[in-house]
């Protein structure tokens, strides 16, 4: 498309993978240590695992699919 | 001429999701009516904004401030139980008031812990600025375009647009924060709202189907609808406003909800504008049925169009559309 510009969906990827990273972990050291916020309920449901880990995964896909490339041109 | 189905499915692609609003905005907060709960278990009582902020704690010692107050609006304003009312009054811990505004932040900070909260109030505000980021620029477009431009000003350069345009966004954005604390005089901010289609959306529909399917329509009678059907429609609001007994007279009775209020008073002013509109153009010049071409349905030449797989054809997605509004308006009648 534009030679070396860099994709805006590449920084998208980025920031999805920067939340899911941090929310993912966070959940998984909430499971780990037993450790919940006193007044959510359904913490048994590990909400943090899944949604952060399903941000992970597109910002992995994102990432991946846009990594910005030299040109060939 | 080409043709462009897409021009004619982007409104039935948005029509979708404008049918999805009542799930986002509504469904929330009725979850949040039977789920959510004070810090003892007992559940929680959401009221109007016009009642919370009767009820505001005095800073110096977590009491209401305006005992008498608060006592007067919660009971004519909610439907709180009176022993839930007294505790209310005497500062009980966990009883402070919270209205229907928050019922979806308060549903995140019931099932969103760390991390996923914050997500959570992120895309709830990134929806708020890109719903005011387009209605700043819808604004400052038709001010500096379809006003400005024609009306004020028509010799100016490309840079004394953009400039005009520019402030008028800086000065749209402040009175937009004004009416911001209109809101908090009013019961939520789905009435407000509501109340503010009823003044201008319904005559503006009158205009815009009159316009669209009549060649016979005229411009001044167009102005004289709308005009006169947001005057009937605000002059409603206030009379009722003022003498609450005439809600039976505009909503057909005297228990109807605000609510219902406002779907009548949008009636109202939509017939209004419409009726003026027929009126006025039989007694105002017409325009050449030339001059309509690409404005008014039937006058306008109609492309001819290639055949399309059925899943492109628009017919099909707006019968779609029609079929499951319908079917919506009688599930939740």
């Amino acid at each position: 498309m534009h030679g070396s510009k860099i994709p805006i969906w590449f920084f998208i990827g980025v920031l999805l993978l920067i939340y899911g990273g941090m929310i993912c972990t966070y959940g998984v050291f909430e499971a780990i240590t037993g450790n919940y916020p006193p007044l959510v309920q359904l913490t048994d449901l590990h909400t943090p695992i899944w949604w952060g880990g399903f941000l992970l995964i597109c910002g992995v896909f994102y990432v991946v699919k846009f990594y910005p490339r030299r040109s060939s041109k | 001429m080409t043709v462009y189905p897409g021009r004619r499915m982007a409104p039935i692609i948005g029509s979708f999701f404008k049918m999805a609003v009542p799930f986002i905005v509504i469904l929330p907060g009725l979850l949040g009516l039977v789920l959510l709960q004070n810090p003892d278990g007992s559940r929680r009582q959401l009221v109007g904004e016009d009642v919370v902020k009767s009820c505001a704690l005095s800073p110096s010692d977590d009491k209401v401030a305006n005992p008498e107050g608060c006592a007067a609006a919660m009971s004519t304003n909610s439907t709180l139980p009176a022993a839930y009312q007294q505790s209310v009054l005497s500062g009980a811990p966990g009883t402070e008031l919270h209205s229907y505004n928050e019922a979806l932040p308060l549903m995140l900070v019931r099932y969103c812990g760390p991390g996923l909260l914050g997500l959570g109030i992120t895309a709830l505000i990134a929806g708020f600025m890109s719903g005011m980021a387009g209605n700043v620029s819808a604004f400052s477009t038709v001010w500096t375009y379809d006003i400005y431009k024609p009306l004020i000003n028509k010799k100016g350069t490309d840079s004394h647009y953009v400039l005009v345009g520019r402030l008028s966004i800086l000065i749209g954005v402040a009175v937009s924060i004004g009416a911001a604390y209109l809101v908090m005089h009013a019961h939520g901010i789905m009435d407000y709202v509501q109340a503010l289609f009823s003044f201008f959306i319904a005559p503006l529909l009158g205009a815009i189907l009159m316009g669209m399917f009549w060649k016979r329509a005229t411009a001044p009678a167009g102005f004289l609808g709308l005009l006169l059907g947001i005057v009937t429609s605000v002059s409603l609001f206030v009379w009722v406003k003022f003498n609450p007994s005439e809600l039976a007279s505009v909503a057909l009775s005297a228990d109807a909800k605000p609510m219902a209020e406002n779907l009548y008073r949008a009636l109202w002013a939509f017939i209004t504008t419409v009726v003026i509109i027929f009126v006025v153009s039989l007694f105002t010049k017409p325009k050449p049925v030339a001059e309509l071409d690409g404005l008014v349905y039937g006058v306008t030449k109609l492309p001819k169009e290639d055949p399309v797989p059925i899943y492109k054809n628009e017919y099909l997605w707006a019968v779609l559309v029609v079929v499951i509004f319908a079917g919506l308006n009688i599930l939740f009648w």
